[in-house]
């Protein structure tokens, strides 16, 4: 929403082509010291002999967006990333939507790399319909198979629950019974498996998940039957194959398996030892065999079983038994089939069960006790619960975004709305902290992991809803829930006619309040309770405006989106306040991004409806916010526009907008403390939004506090890590610190093109500061031959960096072309844009460098006196720095100086490619100041330590 | 007297092991041959010879009556883990000055027994200790001048060498995070490292010329193989020959890879689990 090149952030810049490695096909960016290629290397591991290491193109979960299998929908996280629920290196597995059925599935994509091996896919749909066959409780049922752009698939029973390794690394080894129990289940999906001719070859604890009945009690599941067979080494004919290509973990294969192909048949005996070593790990943490060879894993496994493992469990005989005859080397003398397995657990469960009755027995009298002192201090926390005030902390929620239930798509727009709607009314409760929609909007409505999302948020609770609406009634379903515990604190469903859909609203908000115990004064039952508008059709079109309105891009589409519908809102009903409001924001942010046509016209429209709005509802916080946006944005009155978002804020306490509106607005006057605390502000109730982080770190380049700066855009790479804009801050930074080498390695993977104006102007700059300007002249010119009405007075001033970069790299012949050109091109501009102070400081610097010092000396003090320090502390120095560089060059040293000490002990935001303001680094690295480099005073500023 | 290890301490502790590491009683005199004794299951128990890893460099930097061997070692630890702790400050936005002192001050603090003696190392990997303690490091020493002051002029290893090498692995890690860059400078770090030893082992039975050969069919590289049949010609064995002598290749590059993985972890059974994780942050 501030003025930096919004509208610039469409095109994406792409990594330059790099060297790739010719055998796996991956860029050679990890190479070894002779160029080995690392990711070939390491592929070794986890290859058999002959398989290739993977080709890029056999993973697609690198892309975000949506994956689609058949007619399975691959979910993804709020990140945009599919969810991944096991990811090896054969396969990954999904969490998928069965679109037909509309239930979930685990969904196991098989690598392009092993589908592709001669008939892999053959062999693999073999395996999947013999594993389809196994129907049992105790095993994850395959229901679908399918193949499709030469990769397999196919969707298997999603198991909610977690791995057994997952429960081991989280509580330790379990105890006897629960472990008993375990492998009785598993040794029982072995049965049935058995009877299909199935064999599992990967049981281990990461292969079989835990997840409890509807009774409360534990349930094993076997999964990914009928995958090792397919994915193993066996697949391959070559009788070469000993152990190489080991799939799965070698601590829980059978000798059998790692006899190699065809030596040793491996059967339902070998599944058999893998529980056993499974049973190991279950109750002593550890597997019994470990070795840092395969080699030595084997060999292990055919000396001795090391029962001091087990000496501090004290087990009973018989599960010593159990574990040593699972465990045997030779196949011949382990239970020969499942069955016998299985009858060996369940003696041993039994017969452990009934020494340990006498013990329980004992344990249910102490239990008994327990439970009821358990009881009593519930009983009185929960009444402790209920009476206590809650801290601020607790009073703190995020309103994810609503699902949209509606049969029809286009409805989206209202969910949208009324999830808004409900949030606006929150944030007007001045008691209660509430995330800003631009924080959540990027999560989905029912997230898995409500705790991690509360954290990154910094709330206690969270608003789940969905809206269904159908001709003229809705139906609002809200769920408020306590992110620590993951419990349900509210919910209820409104079944309403389209026209009361505002006390939904109203009452959904009130009965949050209540619920975190945020006191609500009179005002804001009022402000919470205010229907804005009687017409249902004007509310239903300003709900629609409203959904445009909300998109994070200003883009023509959006911003006339907006428009068209908040217009059609308040023609239907001419007393909308809060329509006329969100009309006047929406003209005054097109007219500052430019997504709408930048005319008189607009500015009107946007200060008309703003007062229309005002005269409305002198006290509505929206119709406040609308004005003093419309003085900062169309008119660049700072001071007006501080006076009423001040008012807004005591209306609106809550809104980031507004919030950030205070610090960009105290920033511009010079008010770098007083911005600094409205930038803390906004974040709190705004955690994730990425502009007002960037903002805020820009404010901290502007200080020349830079790890502070870095640390702000930590931040935002860790939402969105591939951020340009973000890495060509850093980079900037990295130059204004002089850090050279830094800055060309954050630039370097970043495509240079108009498309990204930031980017192209800090390269640009990077190769004159290096006096390497070979690359970026080749590289403006291929640009500038295409001539693009939109650049605008943007080619002009390419032209000037053109000129610059040749005159750096020693061709003043064309340095001076080119800056005669950029002189023709800026000036045909400033004829129409009279006030530009911009494209005069271009004109001013091309004006220096072609040795018209008057003509540029001239602009140079025009642009200031357009733009006074006094009246924008943000951009009002910059006319100044192009008056150092115009006199530096003009040969005016003592001006320029003087200009430059009071540069560098002001903040600011600077006018060329480097953002940063002006540092000693810059002043010794950039050749615009080479004619001042011998006198004592740049001297002293050059060198002036940081 | 003993201490109980408070969770800022133990920060270095990476995801599921945490809650049993922030429970554990230690001895805080540190002092006691942790360094040598057996750990049940692993290889050094039944006789097997101990093997020194790095972990056991590690261990053993706070036993002063060890000083020599303890610095002999170091140095080679040093190197091993130079770059990616120097990669993860550059892509902090430390300077290079900086950063090579801040690591040069971080390597000497390891030396001294005290910090050492903070945390339970018997368990955990090497990956995650180094990163967790250098970071707990420049929380506490964030200062270049105390750092300087540290490391007393103290140069474990010569950096020129792999200076070039990790700044040039800056440019690969710009899109990742700071604790990216450092996986991933880690990971490549124990890939090459591995190659190295098998190189040096094959120079050593004066076979170098014979993996140079046999080197693009197993490492890859920008320059396209010869084919099987070109590459057994002009070693003049049958085909059949030449890949049986690239399977041992393999076979011995993944051994040799093993080894240097088993270096970095207390526990010969995180091998695996460590591997996997190398493979996953190399491709991803």
């Amino acid at each position: 929403m501030d003025d930096i090149s919004v509208g610039l952030r469409t095109a994406k810049a792409q990594s330059e082509t790099q060297e790739t490695c010719a055998t796996c096909g991956r860029p050679l960016t990890q190479r070894g010291s002779n160029g080995e290629c690392l990711r070939c290397l390491v592929s070794l591991t986890f290859l058999g002999d002959g398989e290739q290491p993977e080709r890029p193109a056999a993973r697609s979960r690198l892309t975000p967006g949506p994956l689609r299998y058949a007619h399975f929908e691959v979910e993804t996280g709020a990140d945009g990333f599919p969810i991944e629920l096991g990811a090896g290196a054969m396969a990954i597995t999904y969490r998928a939507r069965d679109t037909v059925l509309n239930s979930f599935v685990a969904l196991k994509v098989i690598d392009r790399k092993v589908a592709q091996n001669p008939g892999a896919r053959s062999r693999f749909l073999r395996e999947a319909r013999a594993a389809a066959n196994i129907h049992h409780p105790n095993v994850a049922r395959v229901t679908y198979y399918g193949e499709q752009d030469g990769e397999c698939f196919y969707a298997m029973e999603l198991v909610e629950g977690e791995t057994l390794e997952a429960r081991v690394r989280r509580d330790g080894p379990m105890s006897l019974d629960v472990a008993l129990d375990v492998v009785e289940q598993a040794a029982r999906a072995l049965v049935a498996a058995e009877a299909c001719g199935v064999v599992h070859r990967d049981i281990k604890p990461s292969n079989v998940m835990l997840e409890s009945d509807p009774t409360g009690a534990l349930r094993v599941k076997l999964i990914d039957y009928g995958v090792a067979k397919v994915m193993g080494p066996q697949t391959q004919s070559s009788a070469e194959q000993t152990h190489a290509g080991f799939i799965g973990t070698p601590a829980f294969a059978s000798p059998e398996q790692f006899a190699g192909a065809g030596q040793l048949p491996v059967d339902t005996r070998s599944d058999i030892y893998s529980l056993g070593v499974t049973l190991w790990y279950l109750l002593t943490g550890r597997t019994p065999f470990v070795g840092r060879t395969m080699e030595e894993i084997r060999a292990r496994q055919t000396t001795h079983l090391p029962l001091e493992q087990l000496k501090r469990l004290h087990l009973p005989g018989r599960v010593v038994a159990l574990l040593k005859s699972m465990l045997v080397a030779d196949p011949n003398h382990r239970p020969q089939s499942a069955r016998e397995l299985l009858l060996a657990v369940h003696s041993c469960s039994d017969r452990f069960n009934v020494e340990a009755r006498r013990r329980r027995r004992k344990a249910i009298i102490v239990n008994v006790a327990l439970m009821l002192a358990i009881v009593a201090i519930a009983c009185g926390t929960w009444l402790y619960q209920r009476l206590r005030p809650f801290t601020p902390e607790e009073r703190s929620i995020a309103v994810l975004p609503f699902e949209n239930l509606s049969s029809d798509k286009e409805n989206a727009y209202f969910a949208e709305g009324v999830q808004d709607e409900i949030l606006t009314r929150l944030s007007k409760i001045a008691n209660l902290k509430v995330i800003s929609r631009t924080s959540t909007q990027h999560y989905q409505s029912t997230p898995k992991n409500l705790r991690e999302i509360a954290k990154q948020l910094g709330v206690a609770h969270i608003l789940e809803g969905s809206v269904q609406k159908s001709a003229d009634t809705v139906r609002v379903n809200v769920q408020l829930i306590k992110a620590t515990s993951d419990s349900h604190v509210w919910s209820d469903t409104f079944d309403r006619k389209l026209t009361d859909i505002l006390s939904v609203e109203t009452e959904v908000a009130k009965t949050i309040a209540d619920q975190l115990r945020a006191k609500l004064t009179g005002d804001e039952q009022q402000v919470i309770a205010a229907k804005p508008t009687n017409n249902p059709q004007a509310y239903d079109s300003y709900l629609r405006g409203l959904a445009y309105a909300l998109k994070t891009a200003f883009t023509p589409e959006n911003s006339l989106g907006a428009q068209k519908y908040v217009k059609e809102a308040v023609r239907l009903d001419p007393n909308f306040a809060l329509g006329w409001a969100l009309l006047s924001y929406v003209d005054a942010s097109g007219y500052l991004t430019q997504s709408l046509q930048p005319t008189v016209a607009l500015r009107e429209e946007a200060r008309e409806a703003a007062e229309t709005a005002l005269r409305l509802q002198p006290n509505l916080g929206e119709a406040l916010l609308a004005m003093g946006f419309y003085h900062y944005a169309c008119l660049k009155d700072y001071d007006t526009a501080l006076k009423y978002l001040v008012q807004a804020q005591q209306v609106l306490p809550q809104s980031s907008r507004v919030l950030q509106g205070l610090a960009f607005i105290e920033r511009r006057r010079g008010n770098w403390d007083k911005s600094e605390a409205y930038f803390q502000q906004a974040e709190k109730v705004d955690p994730r939004n990425v502009n007002l982080l960037s903002q805020h770190a820009r404010s901290y380049i502007c200080l020349r506090r830079f790890p502070e700066a870095l640390a702000k855009l930590e931040q935002i790479l860790n939402i969105n890590p591939d951020d340009i804009d973000t890495i060509v801050l850093k980079a900037r930074i990295a130059q204004a610190q002089g850090d050279l080498p830094r800055a060309a390695a954050l630039l370097a993977p970043l495509r240079l093109g108009v498309g990204y104006v930031n980017a192209l102007e800090t390269q640009i700059y990077q190769g004159i500061l290096e006096s390497r300007p070979g690359p970026v002249i080749a590289q403006l010119k291929e640009i500038l031959a295409k001539p693009d009405k939109t650049l605008g007075f943007y080619a002009g001033e390419l032209r000037f960096w053109l000129g610059w970069a040749q005159q750096v790299a020693g061709d003043h012949a064309a340095a001076r072309q080119s800056w005669s050109q950029a002189r023709t091109e800026l000036e045909s501009f400033l004829n129409e844009q009279p006030e530009n102070f911009f494209l005069m400081g271009d004109l001013a610097l091309t004006n220096a460098a072609l040795g018209d010092n008057n003509a540029a000396l001239s602009l140079a003090e025009r642009a200031m006196e357009m733009i006074p320090i006094e009246k924008d502390a943000l951009t009002g120095p910059r006319p100044l720095e192009i008056l150092a560089r115009v006199a530096a060059r003009t040969g005016d040293v003592d001006r320029s100086i003087s200009a430059l000490e009071k540069l560098l002990s002001i903040p600011y935001e600077a006018p060329l490619a480097a953002n940063p303001p002006l540092t000693p680094a810059f002043l010794r690295l950039d050749p615009m100041f080479q004619p001042l480099r011998k006198d004592p005073r740049f001297q002293k500023l050059a060198n002036a330590e940081r | 007297m003993a201490a109980v290890i408070l969770p800022e301490q133990a920060s270095y502790v990476a995801q599921g092991t945490a809650a049993r590491f922030y429970s554990r009683k230690i001895k805080s005199g540190g002092r006691r041959s942790v360094s040598t004794k057996a750990i049940p299951g692993t290889l050094q128990e039944g006789g097997a010879a101990f093997q020194t890893t790095h972990w056991t460099v590690v261990f053993r930097a706070g036993e002063p009556d060890s000083e020599a061997s303890a610095q002999r070692a170091l140095s080679g630890f040093c190197e091993a883990y130079w770059p990616p702790l120097y990669s993860f400050l550059r892509h902090r936005g430390h300077s290079s000055a900086d950063a090579q002192d801040l690591v040069q001050g971080f390597f000497a603090q390891l030396l001294e027994q005290n910090t050492l003696s903070r945390a339970d190392r018997q368990k955990g990997r090497l990956r995650t200790f180094l990163l967790g303690s250098l970071e707990n490091f420049l929380y506490n020493e964030y200062d270049r001048a105390r750092a300087l002051k540290r490391g007393g002029g103290r140069q474990v290893l010569s950096i020129e060498e792999h200076l070039p090498e990790a700044e040039a692995a800056m440019l690969a890690t710009v899109h990742l995070s700071d604790a990216g860059c450092y996986d991933l400078v880690w990971a490549s770090n124990i890939v090459s490292r591995a190659w190295k030893n098998l190189q040096n082992e094959f120079e050593a039975e004066g076979r170098a010329e014979w993996l140079e050969e046999l080197r693009p069919f197993v490492a890859g590289g920008s320059a396209k193989p010869p084919s099987q049949e070109e590459a057994a010609a002009r070693l003049e064995v049958p085909i059949a020959t030449l890949r049986t002598w690239l399977s041992r290749l393999r076979q011995r590059f993944r051994e040799s890879l093993r080894v240097e993985v088993g270096s970095t972890v207390s526990d010969p059974a995180d091998i695996d689990g460590e591997l996997r994780h190398l493979y996953q942050i190399l491709m991803a």
